[in-house]
């Protein structure tokens, strides 16, 4: 009996229960020999539990106080052990597998550098919902999103005349990268460093997605300063509308212009 | 798969109108207390009724990309 070359398919559930999940994502699930999910709602969960009662939930994986690369390394691990034991697994995280998600893009490279085939389905995420939620169109004046604690981590560019988005905002500022939640005090110190570049009253946006049909997605406006008392949570996602309008590069406009002249005369030459 | 759990599920396959929402509750076989959570949109309620966990963390990034990189920045 030959054995089945095991494969990893990781897909998205989206975030709404019900509504975002595509057939291919949906296939999947359903043809896997084991399923692994990750979640944003208990009742999402349960939906997904009821589509595969076997499915194994990787919440176990976390611990307050366990440091959370070490939950992500333990999660890819037990989905490439199946993958090697030859089975077809499938991990379902919730939103889209690959954006803000580090573990299902481990957990495809490592299945691939190992020599098994391995593809990621993409889903509907929180920025999408996002998008379509608060009316904000990517395009309209550029748009930045960083993970809230690398953006106070290192020393980035902000650009306050374009969109910033910053995600995790409840662990803003947690370097221990262990907690479930972090506070005041570090959000003090994110509100200090967006002074910089924006207004102390400058308008603000705590974002959630809704995970159920039912509920509405979490749209709640408030001056930059707010958000160091507020209620931010690990769902809550930090909008920073531009604070200035764009501004004109004239030097670079100039050599377009030049660029046209010459083109236009060339064009001449040759006609 | 429970009454509940289908019903959501169905609501987010298809949009339902508002004013036709408390009707399809009361035609649903579920208990009176998932009924009255339903029609609250009480969340926190269902889950606890329908069995789910109390909480869920579900951060799957990390803001650095190894333990090289967390030790510089508590050095």
């Amino acid at each position: 009996m030959i054995q089945q070359q095991g494969t990893l398919s990781v897909v998205g559930l989206g975030m709404m229960l019900g509504a975002h999940l595509s057939p291919r994502s949906r296939s999947h699930i359903e043809q896997a020999d084991v399923v692994f999910a990750l979640v944003s709602d208990p009742l999402v969960e349960l939906w997904v539990q009821d589509m595969r009662p076997d499915m194994r939930s990787l919440q176990p994986y976390y611990r307050e106080g366990k440091v959370r690369l070490d939950s992500y390394r333990e999660m890819v691990e037990a989905m490439l052990a199946e993958v090697r034991a030859g089975k077809r697994v499938c991990g379902i995280f919730y939103g889209h597998p690959g954006v803000f998600a580090m573990v299902p893009h481990k957990a495809v490279a490592g299945a691939k550098a190992e020599g098994y085939d391995a593809v990621m389905e993409p889903g509907i995420s929180a920025e999408d919902c996002l998008y379509a939620d608060l009316g904000i169109d990517p395009g309209t004046y550029g748009c930045a999103h960083f993970e809230a604690s690398q953006f106070m981590f290192y020393q980035r560019r902000i650009d306050p005349s374009a969109y910033l988005i910053l995600w995790q905002i409840g662990l803003a500022g947690d370097r221990s990268l262990s907690r479930f939640a972090t506070g005041a005090d570090y959000r003090r110190l994110l509100v200090e460093l967006l002074s910089a570049d924006y207004p102390a009253d400058h308008e603000v946006i705590a974002y959630e997605a809704a995970t159920l049909p039912i509920t509405e997605p979490r749209l709640e406006r408030m001056p930059l300063t707010s958000i160091i008392d507020a209620d931010l949570r690990l769902q809550t996602t930090l909008v920073i509308p531009p604070a200035r309008p764009m501004q004109r590069n004239q030097a670079m406009l100039d050599r377009l212009a030049e660029v046209d002249h010459r083109m236009q005369a060339e064009a001449a030459v040759a006609g | 798969m429970s009454n509940v759990i289908r019903f959501l599920e169905s609501m987010g396959r298809q949009p339902m109108p508002s004013q036709g929402y408390a009707a399809s509750v009361a035609a649903l076989d579920v208990q009176a207390a998932q009924q009255r959570a339903l029609l609250d949109r009480d969340q926190v309620a269902l889950n606890a009724m329908l069995g789910g966990r109390s909480q869920v963390f579900f951060g799957v990034l990390a803001p650095v990309e190894d333990e090289e990189d967390l030790e510089a920045l508590a050095a």
